[in-house]
This record gives C-alpha cells, sequence and structure tokens, in this order.
C-alpha cells in the first residue's frame, strides 16, 4: 500500500496538467465559438490553417480584456 | 422595398414581392422568381415532390423577419466617421477594432463568403466572424473603407447592423466551472476512503490533508463570486441567497480545518462544500446561458446603423452623425425617412407617420412652422426641418434617460429575498438551540454540534431548487419564441393583477388592412396593378397595404405599358399617369376636388354614411370619374380575442393604454370585452399610469417610442421582435412574433417554473429538517451527512425537471 504515497501526488499532478489544459484553452477562445470551426473545415481554399484562433493574431485573453 | 412576411398558419409560403421564392433573397432586376439556379433546381425538387410543407415550416419556425426597422435603406457612411470610432470600437495598435452583427448567416457558404469580401478589403488587419452569434469582430486601419466593405456585405445579401452598446460581459463562469469541477471531483476522491470505513493511519492523514489543500483555491476562486454578492448584500443590509451559502461554506471549511488540526479525522466536509461550490456554479452558468441567449436575440434586433443625416452646410448638403448635430442645423428628409430629432417643418407641408411617437394609425399632416417629433417617419416627398435644440437635448432624449433610470431601480428578486430573509434567522436560531442544548452535558460537544447544524442546513438544495427551475423555464419559453432578458421575471408573473396593452402594433397590426372592396368601371385586374405601382411610387403609406391584398404569387400582376410622372399629395393621396389615364388615388373627403359627376359624388356619399368609427376609405378615380373605393380597417391580430380570452379566465384586469384617439379605443375595448381603455394618452402619461400604484404589479405590452418609459416602469414589459429599438432595449421580455397567445404561455409556463421551484424547496426544506432534527439529537454522523448532501441537490434537480415536463393543466 505504500505506493499510494507515490500514486496520490501522480494522480494530482495528472489532473493538474488537465486542469492547465483548460485553462490555455479557455485562454485562447476555444470556447467562444463552437460553430464556425465546424464549417471551416470544410473550405478548400487553406483558410482553416489560416484562421485558428492562435494563427490570426488574436490576442491571448487577458485579466480584463474583453472582445 | 419593404418585405411583407405573413405570418398566418394558412400561409403556404412567406409572401415575399421581388424575393427569390426559395430563399428569399431581394432579387435583382431582370431575375425572375429566383436568385440563381441552384434556388431554382431546389425549390423545382421540393415542388415535384410535393414538399410544400416545407416553405411554410419555415415560414412559421423562421419567421424573424428581415427587416423591423422604419428605415429601408441603411447608409453606412457612419463607419467612416470619427464618431464610429469613438464610440463603437476598441483601441488597438495600428487601429482600432469593431464588432458588427450580421443577419442572415445560414450555411459554411456564408461564412466562406464574407470571410473572403473583408479579406478582399484593404485596411482590414484582420477578421474574425462567429456564425452562432453573427458577430464579425474587425480590426483595421483609421483609414479603411469600411463603409464600402458594409456595402458589399449588404448586396451580399446580409444586413448589417451595430450594437448599441458594447457590452464589457464575458463569460469568466466557464472557467471558474471547469477548474471548480476539477478540485471539487479530486476532493470527492481524497474523501473516499473516509465513506468506506478508513479512520486512522498516515494514509487517512495523506488523504484529510490533500483534501484541504485542495479545497483551499476552490474556496478562494471558485467561491469567489458568492463571497463577493454576500459582501455586497451586508454592505447594502439587505440579504440575499449568497449570504446562507457563505456562512454554510466558511462554517464547512473551518470546522473540518479545526478538526484536521486537532487529528480528529471523523469530522471532515471538503468534500461537501466542494460539491456545494460546484452545483451552485453549475446552476447559476446554466441559468445565465439562456438569459445570454435572450439577450443575445434582443442585441440582434437591436442592431442597426446609426442614421446619417443630410445636414446643410454652407451651401451643400453633407451627411452627418445625429449627434453632431446642433441647435439651427437645416436638415433634409426623404419619403420614408426616420426623423431622428425635435424639430420644425420649413417646408410647404409635409405628411407623418406618428405611429411610433404617439402610437397614432392615421398619417398627420403638418405645416410649416409646426413641430416635427423625434421618431416620426416623413412619408411623402422632400422635406426640411430646423433643429430646435441640439440633439442630446429633444425631449427624446430626456425621455430615454428618465426611462433607463427606471429600468435600472426595478426589482430584485422576490423568492430568493424571501427564502433568504427566512431561511438565515431559522438556521442561525436551530443551531444556537443545538449549541445550548449540547452544552451542559458536553460542551466541546456543543460546539460541533452547531456547526453540523450549519453544514446540514446548507443550502445547497435550497438555492439550486428555483435556478434549475429557471432554466428550465428559460429554455422552453426560447423554444416556443419568448425571449426572457431577466430570469426573475418568472417570480413576477403570478403576482401580476393587470395587463395593460398598447393599441397599435400590439393589439391592431398598425397597417391598415383592406376589407371591402368595390369596383364601378371594371377592368379590376387592371386597377389593382395600376394602382399598386402608383402608390409604390409615390411612397404612399398604403403601399404596402395594396401590395399585401392584390401581389400573391398565385395572381401575377398584368404588365403595364407604361407608368408616367407620379406626385404625391401631401395629405390627399397620390396621381399619376399610367398607361395614359389620369388615375388619382385619395380618401374620400378629397373626392369633390376632382370629380364633379354627381352620380359618382353620391355613391362616395352613401358609402361615407355607412362607414363605421375606426373604418376609412379611399376612392380611386379615373380621369375625373370614379373607378373604386376601398374600406380599410386598422386589423386585430386574429389571435387577439383568443388571448384576451385566456387572460380574462386568469382573472386579470385588462386594460388598452393608446396614444390614438378615445373613439377608436372605445370601439377596439368594447369588441374585445377589456376591462379599460384610455385613449389619447401621451408618452408621459403612459408611464405615469403605469408607475402608478405600489402595490399593483401590471405587465404591460407595448413596441412604439412612446412604450418605452412605460415598459421601463412595468414590474414587466414585454414588447415583439418588430417592436421599435428604444422598446427592445428596455423590456424584460421580447417575444419572436406578434402574437398575444405567447403571453398566456409566458403566463402558464412562470405558473409550472414556480410550481417545480417550490416543490424544489419544499423537498429539500423536509430533507433539511429530518437531517437537522437528527444530527441535533446527535445521531447522524458526518459521513451520512456527506452523502446525503449531494444526493439531495440532485433529488431536486430532478423533481423540478420532472415537474417542468408535465403537460399543464
Amino acid at each position: 500500500m505504500g505506493i499510494l504515497w507515490m500514486l496520490v501526488p501522480l494522480a494530482l499532478a495528472l489532473s493538474g496538467i488537465a486542469v492547465v489544459a483548460y485553462v490555455w484553452a479557455w485562454r485562447n477562445r476555444q470556447f467562444d465559438d463552437m460553430e464556425t470551426p465546424a464549417y471551416r473545415v470544410l473550405f478548400e481554399d487553406g483558410a482553416a490553417t489560416r484562421r485558428g484562433p492562435r494563427a490570426n493574431g488574436e490576442a491571448v485573453r487577458g485579466k480584463e480584456e474583453t472582445p | 422595398m419593404r418585405v411583407v412576411q405573413t405570418l398566418s398558419k394558412d400561409q403556404t409560403a412567406t409572401v415575399v414581392a421581388d424575393a427569390c421564392l426559395h430563399c428569399g433573397e431581394p432579387l435583382v432586376p431582370r431575375q425572375q422568381d429566383f436568385c440563381c439556379s441552384g434556388c431554382a433546381l431546389v425549390h423545382d425538387l421540393i415542388e415535384r415532390r410535393g414538399w410544400q410543407e416545407y416553405y411554410r415550416l419555415r415560414a412559421l419556425n423562421q419567421g424573424l423577419p428581415n427587416q423591423n426597422k422604419d428605415n429601408p435603406a441603411p447608409s453606412f457612411g457612419y463607419l467612416n466617421t470619427q464618431s464610429y470610432y469613438e464610440k463603437h470600437c476598441r483601441r488597438r495598435e495600428n487601429g482600432y477594432q469593431g464588432t458588427w452583427y450580421l443577419e442572415g448567416l445560414h450555411c459554411a457558404a456564408c461564412v466562406w463568403l464574407i470571410e473572403k469580401l473583408v479579406q478582399n478589403c484593404s485596411g482590414v488587419i484582420n477578421s474574425e466572424l462567429y456564425f452562432g452569434t453573427g458577430k464579425l469582430v474587425l480590426w483595421f486601419r483609421p483609414d479603411t473603407d469600411l463603409e464600402g466593405l458594409a456595402n458589399v456585405i449588404a448586396a451580399a445579401g446580409y444586413q448589417v447592423g451595430l450594437v448599441p452598446q458594447v457590452s464589457g460581459e464575458e463569460g469568466r463562469d466557464l472557467l471558474r466551472l471547469g477548474v471548480s469541477g476539477a478540485l471539487a471531483g479530486n476532493i470527492m476522491l481524497m474523501s473516499l476512503p473516509f465513506y468506506t470505513g478508513l479512520e486512522d493511519g498516515g494514509f487517512a492523514l495523506l488523504f484529510a490533508w490533500t483534501a484541504f489543500v485542495l479545497s483551499l483555491p476552490l474556496l478562494a476562486y471558485g467561491a469567489k463570486p458568492f463571497f463577493k454578492r454576500a459582501g455586497l448584500a451586508l454592505r447594502t443590509r439587505c440579504l440575499n441567497l449568497d449570504v446562507p451559502i457563505v456562512i454554510g461554506l466558511l462554517s464547512a471549511f473551518g470546522l473540518s480545518t479545526y478538526s484536521l488540526v486537532q487529528g480528529r479525522i471523523g469530522d471532515l466536509y471538503f468534500d461537501s462544500m466542494g460539491m456545494l461550490v460546484f452545483f451552485l456554479l453549475t446552476g447559476r452558468y446554466i441559468q445565465n446561458m439562456g438569459v445570454k441567449r435572450a439577450l443575445r436575440e434582443t442585441q440582434r434586433l437591436l442592431a442597426a446603423m446609426p442614421q446619417m443625416v443630410l445636414c446643410r452646410e454652407g451651401e451643400t448638403w453633407i451627411e452627418k452623425p445625429v449627434e453632431y448635430l446642433k441647435a439651427g442645423d437645416r436638415l433634409r428628409f426623404r419619403a420614408g425617412d426616420l426623423v431622428p430629432v425635435d424639430g420644425v417643418l420649413d417646408s410647404a407641408g409635409g405628411v407623418f407617420n406618428l405611429h411610433v411617437v404617439s402610437g397614432e394609425a392615421e398619417p398627420v399632416t403638418l405645416t410649416r412652422g409646426e413641430q416635427v417629433l423625434a421618431g416620426s417617419v416623413n412619408l411623402a416627398g422632400l422635406v426640411e426641418i430646423i433643429l430646435e435644440n441640439d440633439a442630446e437635448n429633444s425631449r427624446f432624449a430626456h425621455f430615454q434617460e428618465k426611462s433607463q433610470k427606471l429600468s435600472h431601480k426595478k426589482h430584485q428578486d422576490p423568492i430568493a429575498e424571501a427564502a433568504a430573509r427566512w431561511f438565515l434567522p431559522a438556521a442561525l436560531t436551530v443551531a444556537l438551540l443545538g449549541f445550548v442544548l449540547w452544552y451542559p452535558s458536553a460542551p466541546t460537544r456543543a460546539f460541533s454540534v452547531a456547526l453540523t447544524v450549519l453544514i446540514v442546513v446548507c443550502p445547497c438544495a435550497l438555492a439550486l431548487a428555483e435556478p434549475t427551475a429557471r432554466a428550465w423555464g428559460l429554455s422552453r419559453a426560447a423554444q416556443a419564441g419568448i425571449w426572457i432578458k431577466r430570469p426573475e421575471v418568472f417570480a413576477r408573473m403570478d403576482q401580476v393583477d393587470e395587463v395593460i396593452f398598447d393599441k397599435t402594433g400590439v393589439i391592431t397590426e398598425g397597417l391598415p388592412k383592406l376589407i371591402e372592396t368595390r369596383w364601378y368601371m371594371g377592368r379590376a385586374h387592371w386597377y389593382k396593378a395600376a394602382i399598386c405601382a402608383l402608390e409604390q411610387a409615390g411612397h404612399h403609406p398604403m403601399a404596402q397595404m395594396f401590395l399585401a391584398a392584390w401581389q400573391t404569387p398565385a395572381t401575377p400582376a398584368p404588365t403595364l405599358a407604361s407608368v408616367g410622372e407620379v406626385q404625391a399629395l401631401p395629405g390627399v393621396g397620390v396621381r399619376g399617369t399610367i398607361d395614359g389615364c389620369d388615375l388619382v388615388v385619395c380618401s374620400l373627403a378629397a373626392v369633390p376636388q376632382f370629380c364633379r359627376d354627381v352620380a359618382d359624388l353620391d355613391a362616395v356619399d352613401r358609402l361615407a354614411a355607412v362607414l363605421d368609427a375606426g373604418h376609412s376609405a379611399v376612392a380611386v378615380l379615373n380621369n375625373g370619374r370614379l373607378a373604386g373605393t376601398f374600406t380599410l380597417e386598422d386589423a386585430v391580430g386574429g389571435e387577439v380575442a383568443e388571448a384576451m380570452a385566456c387572460l380574462a379566465r386568469l382573472g386579470l384586469q385588462r386594460t388598452m393604454l393608446s396614444g390614438d384617439r378615445q373613439a377608436v379605443v372605445d370601439k377596439l375595448t368594447d369588441l374585445l370585452g377589456m376591462e379599460q381603455g384610455l385613449g389619447a394618452r401621451q408618452p408621459e402619461e403612459k408611464l405615469a399610469y403605469v408607475a402608478e400604484g405600489d402595490a399593483r404589479v401590471c405587465l404591460m405590452v407595448g413596441d412604439g417610442l412612446n412604450d418605452m418609459g412605460a415598459l421601463a416602469a412595468a414590474d414587466i414589459g414585454v414588447t415583439h421582435a418588430l417592436g421599435t429599438g428604444a422598446a427592445l432595449e428596455f423590456a424584460d421580455v421580447v417575444l419572436r412574433r406578434r402574437d398575444l397567445t405567447a403571453i398566456d404561455q409566458l403566463f402558464d409556463l412562470a405558473a409550472r417554473v414556480k410550481r417545480a421551484t417550490r416543490r424544489g424547496l419544499t423537498l429539500s426544506l423536509g430533507y433539511n429538517l429530518v437531517a437537522v432534527s437528527l444530527s441535533l439529537a446527535g445521531l447522524i454522523g458526518p459521513l451520512i451527512a456527506a452523502v446525503l448532501m449531494p444526493l439531495s441537490s440532485l433529488s431536486v434537480i430532478a423533481v423540478s425537471a420532472w415537474t417542468l415536463r408535465q403537460r399543464s393543466r
């Protein structure tokens, strides 16, 4: 059972990674628009790759900055 | 031209003149029936399979009118002014960032097209289109030709608008919810060993301390909104539900930490605390989503271009934004333009529709020197108006300010208030009771019993019951085409004892309807086409009515050989030469001016004699002889009587409050069996009537500028999607269609939400009572309490969902 001393911090670290990933996604506005990206995939002129929220130079969501 | 959309149930398709039969886009000249071959193909496929139902359903479901403003052709000149940069944009490096609202996005092709159009506009640094909300965010250099861009997008068939003020609120809720969920879940995990009987030893300490560490950020970050609101409530010396929540949270955390430090593993409540925070955040998030949706829909309707006004500067006329106008400016308005400021008429004469200003359905003729009120629509010819005051000093601006103040101090939430008022003292009393009862026998135990009581009575279920019920109610309402901007509406609905209706645009359709036609010289088919052409060319207010009555896809109009010069006769009618005939369309009273024939005049007199109050009549003359007469009525919507009957069954007083003549109001109130009819009321008088009496709770339905104050002052203000911008802004509820039966639906829905809330509250109170008595007696262990708590929350959610799903009686 001594393994628990290692497993518990490990589990916490893993969920910590998940939380960090979630915060990252939120700050990059991944949840702002759940519909349009699904349509952009259909464009054949490569717009999808260029227009990701990151690629288009849109500022990362800061403390009080709102769109 | 204005798109005429009819939403009656028997209509098979949306009747749109000059629009594609399939997609409804306006046609350009030389196109017939369809805007493109694709639409023609699809239409053909649908027709051949006999699926016309599609068009009917589409008309019913998406009946959002494309054009609801009195300004038919928006000009985008405003976008290239400094005023736009300052008022609607945010500064960014190299330029500005602004948001437009686009109406008419349907599919991927629309997204593609608009992004292409924007990319081709030089000066735009970057852009992003949000399909779901119709938002187009533009980042551009100051010298960009935005007017041109907007024109191109509008030409592609989308409507471009700005939202009055940029709303600053953006969802941090989602972030908080997600992080709190992760923390609460992990705390739960750490508590699991205790449920299964772990009591002592190193592992117990490991789990307990981990839970403690995890609950620190949960309390500091996840529960921050509750602390904030509770603090606010205490500072303003009133109670809300957040106060007991915070007391519950703090006592749970305090007791658990105390036990932990003392080394007693048994009394840990970190898990309950975590679940409480997570459930509460979830409940509020869902409720906010419903409200946000309503706000978004209203914003879309409000999206419009600020009007530019033609203003005399030196020798030329230039376009200026309204807020830059100064007293003494000379302004020019074309037929169909909305006059956005108060001024004095400086033309020989003019005809104005005051429908949105005063509620009067019939156009008013003004002469030189008379006052033109902001909100009037110029109906005939070019008029010039001299501004009396600066734009921000007009009577309209003052009235708007007053309304804004009123709507800001709208009431708090009655149920939450009452619950908090009773709940907190009761919980504290019981906790104190426990302490007093236990103190003599076991002083150390007394403290922990008191705290246990506070935790068990934790208002988790209580605070969840209402948001859940409301979130359901909001989504149900949205499905039925009712957008609710303030969820407190549900709590106030059953206290309503008077329903007040505006007349024009709410009870009646605002546009007169043709109820009787007589032809004296035959050739009805030709006359119909000729009159439509004449009315359209003359920008006559009756044009829409004739078009709606006569130009259906089923009966294509005969082509006219020639349409000569058309002249608008202010206050009288229209005159013009069509196919060589001199035609005049005028009111009955004006017939003697154009006609000398005794028999014809006799016929006119006879018709005038049998005309009902509230009806009016128009005649058409061909070369001085009477060719036809038309009786008009400002029609009452079909479902109004039904809606009134339902409200009567609910025992509500129904009042009509209108700016129109008392005689017209009386007739309608008699017809509909309403209890009270008040006519000839000024906007200020309307406001005063609604605001009077503190005990009375009233629901106001209105759509005009003149209803703005009344809507703001009413306990519940209701408008519909066709209402003016001001009405949309101040109303609490927006109906997607002008269908008064939606108000009955709203009452029914509110009753159900209330029932669900009450059941949820009863359940959680009952649970709390049992749990409290058991824990007072010392019978309930913390373990069982911890398991019971989330269970009670879940059962509350289940009960409200079940209640709302039930069919109404």
